[in-house]
């Protein structure tokens, strides 16, 4: 641990050692500095070239114990346009590649690497808005080296340990650093500082942790080749066979006639080497991987190129994907799931619809009743209608109930308001009428703001049967529906077994705000509406 | 002069008000601030009312070719700050009231001088100013009534000392937010609003001298006031301070320009 906490020394906040350890996005990362990230992103474009300088900076210098990142877990996530993936490597993994790299390493002198300093529980990057000392300079524990900037403020860092700037290597002005990055490097030797004047992070280490990857996806080299390379082999055109009559099935000559292919170029696998039908698809479909790379003959590590398109980022795309992810990153979820008997549910729903055509009303859905029963279920047990804030739980009185809508554009979740107090034909018609508003994306903020819970319902159509979803922050629950099924139960009549319809759904909530029993109370209380659904009517 | 209390025990407060219509230029507030944060040893709360024209003020960090609609700004040649503050970019005029704290980090007891905490605890000081008036609380890190936002924060902190300053959306004019692009980085909670959706003048909810009433009397549940005078501000401020608030010049703003086209 005594990397670990030497990084930790090096930023600001020793009290939030416990909150660093805890996160998942861990501080402790050494990960790529900009060098080896513009790398990575570039690598598809130059693949070749890349392999030996790729994922280079976990350098570790000669003077840090061996056995120290155990712990240390790294996750990098690169998001690109095209190319989005995250990985993550044990520091295990980048000791086993020391071996390869012994004579970069044992190059440079003992040397502290400074990392990005978190300054808060939820601070995942920052940048460096100055430094206060510049190379060359001595630093003594409680000065300033340099003024960290997150969000709206401007933090100054200070040093932990005497010693001298050797390098800089986030100067001033430099963005949307990571936590725990490498801005730094101090020496504890005047004489050293010299030795780091070129340094950087990219050029220090040989070897590609992320070639060893085995989830890694399609641009590694040295895996794929493995695997490309036997395909290849079988696809490849053989050496045409030197007779001058060649042995081919009616059906393939005339598939090797329609598609253009000289049957001298392949090779028959049908009795006698005579050339078959499948012969014939075999090279076809292979063909067509081959055609793609540059010259299907050569084997020198040229990997096929990738077929993609880059779909930019909408607005709504953008603003679900960050949403979401501060959600999952900060709100500590867990699930609860019932299955609800739905066959009264049904029932009345058909009695209410033959009602509604009668009067020509519109169609009351499934989802309709969930709304309702989960809108009166948060009046019993309003804790779940709640939101969390640092120094209070605010709790709603209003039951604004957020249904999820999927359209082309994205999803979208408008709001019905006081969805305890509507019937359930509004209910429906509202429903109806902000998903049609959602299709044709013309919502404003009002059709979808001041919602208190979700309700996300990917039964039916969707065919889903159960699923955790996403708490929509600031609220702290939401419920996934599954959809309905018949199943076998036991029956206490005559019968041994009975068939009854059962859904499956699963409310995700947020810990700080609702405790296990509270959910368990929310569940019974909707399971109770859904299974009695007269009982709405109390 | 650490630690110096007043009644009750009470850390000792400087307070600074500029009153209504005497207003000065965004600059010198910023200098000021910078100024008694670096070198005076006391807690200061300072109420500016306003600057006179209206002027763009962005963080330390600030990029103008991301932040400005550049054209536009040096055409009409709206002067343009970067301070020395953290956070993001506002365009402050005579509707636009700040309101700062400076504070030793013991001023306030079992405050971590940390971002997070100061931001609780300055919003905390809020509510009870907006006690039962809209739905204040503190989004992120911005003053909110109900999701509209009407005061923005950023804050500088120092080995021993911290400022807060919050500039408060009294009023503003709506032309001049065409001067500033939609930031690249905007909260969650903004939703991809636009500027007009997205924050809320402060003049609908409070009449400005029962703000600045509240704000003094929130102020005083924690600390022991001492109202100063601007002269007294000058004298007790160190002659050979150099702040790092300063214009960007019109070649700077140019050539950020230039670069963005490229």
């Amino acid at each position: 641990m005594a990397y670990a906490s030497r990084i930790i020394n090096h930023s600001k906040k020793l009290r939030n050692v416990p909150n660093l350890l805890r996160q998942d996005h861990a501080v402790l990362v050494r990960c790529f500095s900009n060098g080896a990230q513009s790398s990575v992103c570039k690598i598809e474009a130059a693949e070749r070239e890349r392999v030996s300088k790729f994922v280079a900076c976990n350098h570790v210098s000669s003077g840090l114990p061996r056995n120290n990142c155990s712990r240390a877990i790294m996750r990098l996530g690169i998001p690109t346009v095209g190319v989005a993936y995250s990985r993550e490597l044990t520091c295990s993994q980048v000791q086993s590649r020391r071996g390869f790299a012994s004579d970069a390493v044992s190059s440079l002198p003992p040397h502290q690497e400074i990392g990005m300093p978190s300054l808060s529980p939820t601070m995942t990057e920052g940048n460096i808005a100055r430094w206060l000392k510049k190379e060359g300079d001595k630093v003594n524990p409680g000065e300033v080296m340099c003024e960290v900037e997150t969000d709206k403020a401007t933090v100054e860092m200070e040093c932990m340990e005497e010693g001298y700037l050797a390098k800089i290597i986030k100067g001033d002005g430099s963005k949307e650093i990571k936590v725990g990055e490498i801005i730094a490097i101090t020496v504890e030797e005047e004489e050293d500082i010299a030795k780091f004047k070129d340094y950087s992070p990219s050029t220090s280490d040989s070897g590609a942790p992320a070639a060893k990857e085995p989830a890694a996806p399609p641009p590694k080299q040295e895996p794929v080749q493995q695997p490309v390379s036997s395909p290849e082999a079988k696809s490849k055109p053989c050496s045409p066979p030197s007779e001058d009559r060649l042995f081919a099935s009616p059906l393939a000559r005339k598939m090797a006639e329609d598609h253009k292919v000289p049957l001298s170029s392949i090779k028959g696998t049908g009795p006698d080497g005579r050339i078959v039908k499948a012969d014939i698809e075999d090279y076809l479909a292979s063909r067509g991987k081959d055609v793609s790379a540059p010259t299907p003959k050569t084997k020198d590590g040229k990997l096929e190129a990738l077929d993609y398109v880059d779909i930019p980022h909408s607005q709504i795309r953008k603003v679900t994907a960050s949403g979401l992810l501060i959600s999952k990153q900060t709100i500590p979820h867990y699930y609860l799931t019932v299955d609800t008997c739905v066959d009264k549910l049904l029932d009345l729903r058909s009695q209410l619809n033959s009602l509604q055509e009668a009067s020509g009303g519109k169609r009351i859905s499934v989802n309709d009743l969930v709304i309702k029963a989960a809108a009166l279920a948060l009046r019993k047990v309003p804790q779940c209608n709640s939101s969390w804030t640092d120094d209070y739980i605010r709790q709603y009185n209003n039951v604004n109930i957020n249904v999820s809508v999927q359209t082309e554009n994205g999803l979208y979740v408008p709001v019905i308001r006081n969805a305890d107090k509507k019937g359930l034909s509004s209910i429906s018609l509202e429903v109806k009428q902000l998903a049609q508003k959602a299709k044709e994306n013309s919502l404003k903020p009002e059709d979808y703001e001041g919602g208190t819970f979700t309700v996300s319902n990917l039964g039916g159509p969707f065919g889903i049967k159960q699923f955790c979803a996403i708490i929509n922050p600031p609220q702290s629950g939401i419920l996934a529906v599954g959809s309905a099924e018949k199943r076998v139960i036991p029956s206490s009549g005559p019968e041994q077994f009975q068939f009854a319809s059962f859904m499956s759904v699963t409310l995700s909530c947020d810990h700080r705000v609702i405790d296990g029993a509270i959910g368990a109370e929310w569940l019974k209380a909707f399971k109770g509406y859904i299974e009695n659904p007269e009982s709405m009517l109390l | 002069m650490l630690g110096e209390t007043g009644n009750h025990g009470h850390p000792l407060l400087c307070l600074f008000l500029t009153g209504e219509k005497k207003t000065r230029p965004g600059i010198q507030q910023l200098h000021i601030e910078e100024q008694l944060l670096r070198t005076s040893s006391e807690n200061w709360c300072i109420v500016n009312d306003g600057t006179n024209d209206p002027t763009i003020v962005m963080g330390v960090s600030g990029k103008p070719a991301e932040l400005l609609e550049i054209e536009s700004v040096l055409d009409d040649q709206v002067p343009v700050i970067r301070r020395f503050t953290g956070g993001g970019t506002v365009i402050v005029d005579h509707g636009t009231v700040f309101v700062t704290f400076i504070c030793n980090k013991e001023a306030v007891p079992n405050l971590q001088p940390y971002p997070r905490p100061i931001m609780s605890w300055s919003s905390s000081l809020y509510s009870k100013v907006f006690q039962g008036i809209g739905d204040f609380h503190l989004r992120e890190n911005d003053y909110v009534f109900g999701n509209h936002k009407f005061g923005g924060n950023a804050q500088s902190i120092t080995k021993n000392r911290w400022i807060h300053h919050t500039s408060f959306l009294w009023d503003f004019n709506v032309q001049n937010m065409s001067y500033l692009k939609h930031p690249k980085r905007a909260p969650a909670y903004r939703s991809a609003r636009s500027h007009l959706d997205f924050i809320c003048r402060m003049k609908d909810y409070m009449p400005r001298s029962t703000f600045m009433d509240k704000t003094v009397d929130a102020t005083e549940t924690q600390f022991s006031l001492r109202p100063i005078q601007l002269e007294a501000i000058r004298t007790c401020t160190e002659a050979e301070f150099c702040p790092s608030s300063r214009f960007l010049t019109n070649e700077e703003l140019e050539a950020a320009a230039v670069a963005l086209q490229k």
